[in-house]
């Protein structure tokens, strides 16, 4: 881990919204592959991938999210959260010709992106969650990189900024 | 820590990815179906007519309407005829394909057979109906359309005269 000798930790702030923003952009991640992946969306997207990607998607996706957060429990629920959210985002894609008012809203259309959005998110939880265990046991050296402030090196701006606030 | 910072990078990158990808999926998605919805095929009222009086033989006006932004190839036409809604024959000779420009709309004659012979006698009392289905391609769409037809013709005792 050559990042972490000489480095500099973060703010808890900062962290904090490093680690949320991370998490939205693996969601919009999962939920690209889910739609691309989706049996229910092949012949009218272009590329359509293999139903493997169900699996191997949430288990990277996961992966670079357990390399970042250091709570096993938050870990866990964001990476199911990231799996629920993703899923409802392929069903809202399907429903989503009846909202424009392309198709008319019919009960078996609702029908049919639930269940495609459930099926999904059941699908992809397991792999996240093999995902997340690897991410968390690889990545045990970054989190401390970036949280722990027993680090060498002159501290970031953001904490000298806060040092010069307190002395004040 | 630039591990740290580059495990956020390639997170922020793929998701960038998936946040155009997935939009361009949706765009693509509505877009299809908003095609698949604007090509219209309706009967043409008053068009039909028996050509002989035993009620063997008759013709009807199909409309095809395409207002969608593609070009519009109708490949197969299967359609029923329907008396009181039981099945009484269809247009068994086929009709030859053709090219619908997006904007278009071309009347087609499409003649039926009836083969149903107990209730031949029927045709020029009966309800009279069409269903079946027609295959569409739209350009630059893979995925065929095969547009489901059903539609009342009501009672037509009219015979054309030779």
């Amino acid at each position: 881990m050559s990042g972490v000798r000489g480095g500099r930790f973060l703010a808890r702030p900062l962290y904090v919204g490093l680690v949320a923003a991370q998490w939205v952009a693996l969601v919009l991640a999962l939920a690209s592959v889910n739609v691309h992946a989706s049996g229910a969306l092949r012949n009218y997207v272009t590329p359509s991938i293999s139903d493997g990607y169900l699996l191997l998607a949430p288990f990277v996706l996961a992966g670079l999210l357990g390399a970042t957060v250091s709570s096993a429990r938050l870990l866990i629920a964001l990476a199911l959260a990231m799996c629920l959210v993703s899923a409802i985002i392929l069903g809202a894609v399907i429903y989503a010709p009846a909202w424009l008012g392309i198709t008319a809203r019919a009960v078996s259309l609702q029908n049919y992106a639930s269940q495609h959005a459930l099926f999904v998110a059941l699908w992809t939880v397991l792999p996240a969650l093999f995902g997340c265990a690897a991410g968390h046991y690889l990545g045990g050296e970054l989190r401390r990189a970036a949280t722990s402030s027993r680090q060498q090196g002159p501290p970031a701006w953001w904490d000298r900024l806060h040092e010069g606030r307190d002395d004040a | 820590m630039r591990a740290f910072l580059a495990v956020i990078g390639v997170s922020f990158a793929v998701g960038a990815a998936g946040a155009w990808t997935l939009a361009d999926a949706l765009s693509q998605y509505t877009s299809t179906l908003r095609t698949f919805t604007e090509l219209e095929i309706d009967y043409q009222p008053g068009s039909f007519v028996w050509l002989d009086p035993e009620f063997s033989h008759g013709r009807a006006t199909v409309v095809f309407n395409n207002g969608s932004p593609s070009n519009a190839r109708i490949d197969n036409i299967n359609l029923n005829l329907l008396f009181d809604g039981e099945f009484a024959g269809a247009n068994y000779d086929g009709t030859d394909g053709f090219t619908l420009a997006r904007g278009e709309a071309r009347a087609v004659e499409v003649e039926f057979r009836v083969t149903t012979l107990s209730i031949q006698h029927r045709g020029g009392s009966s309800t009279l109906g069409l269903s079946g289905s027609v295959v569409v391609e739209f350009s630059g769409i893979e995925r065929e359309l095969a547009l489901r037809v059903r539609r009342t013709i009501g009672p037509v005792a009219t015979v054309e005269e030779p």
